[in-house]
């Protein structure tokens, strides 16, 4: 065997080895991209939720349901003037 | 002998069909065509895998590749404290291509069912677009994503779904001029959805994807472009302060009967919106709801004579030139003063009265006797000053400037009428801004729909002693004049009331008016800048101290409770002072 044959092998076993990685590397990327796929999914459901999660939340918290619940349920009322102290720290400044 | 030389006799039985010899460039040329035949396929081989290969890729991929847009996610609209006013949710859109659709009948009445459409309809429209050889067309925006998962599970050929986001406005109608709303594919159509369009759109993405014959994706290739998310945006509006301006007119216009009416409140510091509200109102997240004048932002586009909460601003005028002091005394006797064919008239004969008895008691013939000794100029610069007749700057679409001559385009009597607010025309957003720059001693803010860090610094209109001069006198309105309806009990409080003839084609209604009032409290430390106007009241009542004042008493205590603002005027014994010593150093609300 000459030094050219012995080149050859060696250069078509990297020339196999290449083939392999490229079909290795292209599965890998295959699989990579499943789970991002999945991810995406993953991240569009979660912000499908949270922003239910923001509605509700802001519907629940509207003023007007609240002051009905607290002036019904629980029969809260605003403070009259008569009702209130006002507490001044130190001086009272510009009030007559 | 000569039989060597002779053919063979079966070659001379055919001598048509073959002969021994043909001529030489017979079979040459036959050659060079054939040459010249594989030569021009072998060039067309080159042309299209070398030179055109591009092209054909191109094509190829064209039919099984497809660039869909990513939709970016909207940025939400937040009150002042962070309560969201506007929210995009994720939505699905289902569309599909018309050319397979059309043979699959059974499968389009199976979607039109889940999807609550009419299976006729569908199939028709379907039929449609494929004669048009369309190869895209919607089956039904916006589903929810649960729907469109049971569709997509019948695995139906050429039916694909799309993200989209919808808008939703938790509020509803509370606030729903002033926010505006957006159209099916998300941009900015009215509001400050509008005008913040670019801040709040974000930027769409591309991505690639395969498909099959059939039209359905088999693998995402690659993201081209990332979508870039909008920004949120924090509005000066107070969610709870809105919810309370908007009931409180719903009442008004509810017992009085009215047409419109608008509200404004504004924090006189910051020139900030905390509130503004309009009816009639309509709901944003019910895109039937959308008709005629109920989407205008009235207190922003919509002009009206504001009557006499002009006053106010002649004082100013005449107090800034020099020749009155607030002490003056005028002659009002008999309630009438005639300006050419003009008579000019207050409700009774108040006699000699001083500048600020004029305001109190609000007297269109001493005001006007006052504005016809000023120099127009002069009296126009003011009323410039406060912003008549300008855009009041807020970057809301169709703000107006309203409606206020300069005195070269004055006639006689247009100097003694803009005194009492008639012959102008302003926006309740001008109005509230200008009061906002008397409760503001003399300084005004610049107006901003948007929560600030950082307060413009404000632009003084007039000075200080004027505009402390002009509070005193709008406080006396409140206590002992025409605005007693105003009082917010625990508070001074001061304001201006107004009834003006609605205007109409040829001259003045008799029996329409506009009722406003225009005030700010607390008077010791003004806060908040606030302007009531309701249009054509039925009911009976229609003075702007019967109509008007009472709104703004009811929202103003609402802003001032909000707003943890000390009562200044209270009686003795509900006060306490602590020595700040015992005190935990915050004490009190951070709301407003």
């Amino acid at each position: 065997m000459n030094r050219w044959s012995i080149l050859s092998i060696v250069l078509a076993a990297l020339c196999a080895c290449s083939a392999v990685t490229v079909a290795w590397s292209q599965h890998l990327s295959r699989a990579a991209w499943a789970d991002i796929s999945q991810s995406r999914r993953a991240v569009e459901g979660l912000a499908v939720r949270w922003s239910q999660l923001q509605i509700e939340q802001s519907t629940f918290s509207e003023h007007g349901r609240i002051e009905r619940a607290a002036r019904e349920r629980l029969s809260m009322s605003h403070p009259t003037l008569e009702s209130s102290r006002l507490i001044v720290l130190g001086r009272p400044a510009g009030i007559r | 002998m000569s039989a060597p030389r002779r053919a063979p006799p079966a070659v001379r039985d055919t001598p048509v069909l073959m002969p021994a010899r043909s001529p030489r460039w017979r079979r040459q040329s036959v050659m060079a065509v054939f040459a010249l035949l594989g030569l021009g396929l072998m060039a067309r081989a080159v042309f299209l895998q070398v030179f055109d290969h591009d092209f054909y890729r191109g094509q190829g991929d064209a039919r099984q590749q497809r660039t869909v847009a990513i939709p970016a996610h909207r940025g939400m609209l937040l009150d002042r404290h962070g309560e969201p006013l506007a929210i995009s949710t994720p939505i699905q859109t289902l569309w599909g291509n018309p050319q397979g659709l059309v043979e699959q009948p059974g499968a389009l009445r199976e979607v039109a069912a889940i999807l609550a459409l009419d299976p006729q309809e569908l199939q028709d429209s379907v039929d449609s677009a494929a004669r048009r050889g369309r190869e895209f067309m919607y089956i039904k925006r916006h589903v929810t994503p649960l729907l469109a998962e049971r569709v997509m599970s019948l695995r139906v050929a050429d039916l694909a779904v799309q993200r989209e986001y919808r808008r939703y406005y938790p509020s509803g109608a509370a606030a729903s001029h002033l926010i505006g709303f957006t159209d099916i594919d998300d941009r900015g159509r009215e509001g400050l959805e509008l005008a913040y369009d670019e801040w709040l759109a974000g930027v769409p993405g591309k991505r690639r994807i395969l498909r099959d014959l059939s039209g359905r994706e088999i693998a995402g290739m690659d993201i081209l472009v990332d979508a870039v998310p909008g920004r949120d945006l924090r509005l000066s509006i107070d969610r709870q302060l809105q919810y309370f301006a908007e009931r409180a007119l719903l009442d008004a216009v509810a017992e009085h009967r009215a047409e419109s009416a608008s509200v404004v409140v504004m924090d006189i510091a910051s020139g900030e919106v905390l509130a503004m509200s309009n009816l009639p109102g309509y709901n944003p997240n019910d895109t039937a709801d959308r008709s005629g004048g109920r989407q205008r932002n009235r207190a922003v586009t919509d002009v009206f004579e504001p009557g006499s909460t002009m006053k106010p601003f002649t004082i100013a005028a005449a107090l800034t030139s020099g020749q009155y002091t607030a002490d003056d005394i005028v002659f009002t006797s008999p309630g009438r003063y005639r300006i050419g064919k003009y008579v000019i008239s207050d409700a009774r004969d108040n006699g000699w009265l001083d500048l600020r008895a004029i305001v109190t008691k609000s007297s269109n013939v001493g005001v006007s006797k006052i504005a016809t000794t000023l120099e127009p100029e002069q009296m126009w610069d003011v009323f410039d000053r406060f912003g008549f007749g300008r855009p009041p700057g807020s970057e809301f679409p169709g703000e107006v400037a309203g409606y206020f001559n300069h005195p070269s385009a004055w006639h006689h009597v247009e100097q003694a009428s803009v005194s009492y607010g008639y012959g102008i025309s302003v926006s309740v957003l001008q109005l509230v801004h200008a009061y906002a720059a008397i409760a503001n001693d003399g300084l005004m803010p610049a107006v901003s729909f948007l929560a600030t860090e950082e307060a413009e610094p404000a632009r003084r209109v007039i000075g200080a002693g004027v505009a402390d001069e002009l509070q005193d006198m709008l406080e006396g309105v409140v206590v002992d004049g025409t605005g007693g309806r105003a009082a917010v009990p625990g508070y001074r409080v001061a304001g201006k009331t107004g009834t003006s003839h609605r205007s109409q084609s040829g001259g003045y209604a008799d029996d329409r008016y506009v009722s406003v009032f225009a005030g700010f409290a607390p008077v010791s430390d003004p806060r908040y800048a606030m302007a009531v106007v309701i249009h054509d009241p039925k009911a009976g009542e229609h003075f702007g101290s019967q109509v008007a004042a009472p709104v703004f008493a009811e929202v103003m205590s609402h802003a001032l409770r909000l707003g943890g603002v000390a009562p200044d005027d209270i009686d003795e014994r509900l006060r306490t002072v602590a020595s700040p010593a015992k005190v935990p150093a915050r004490v009190g609300s951070d709301r407003l």
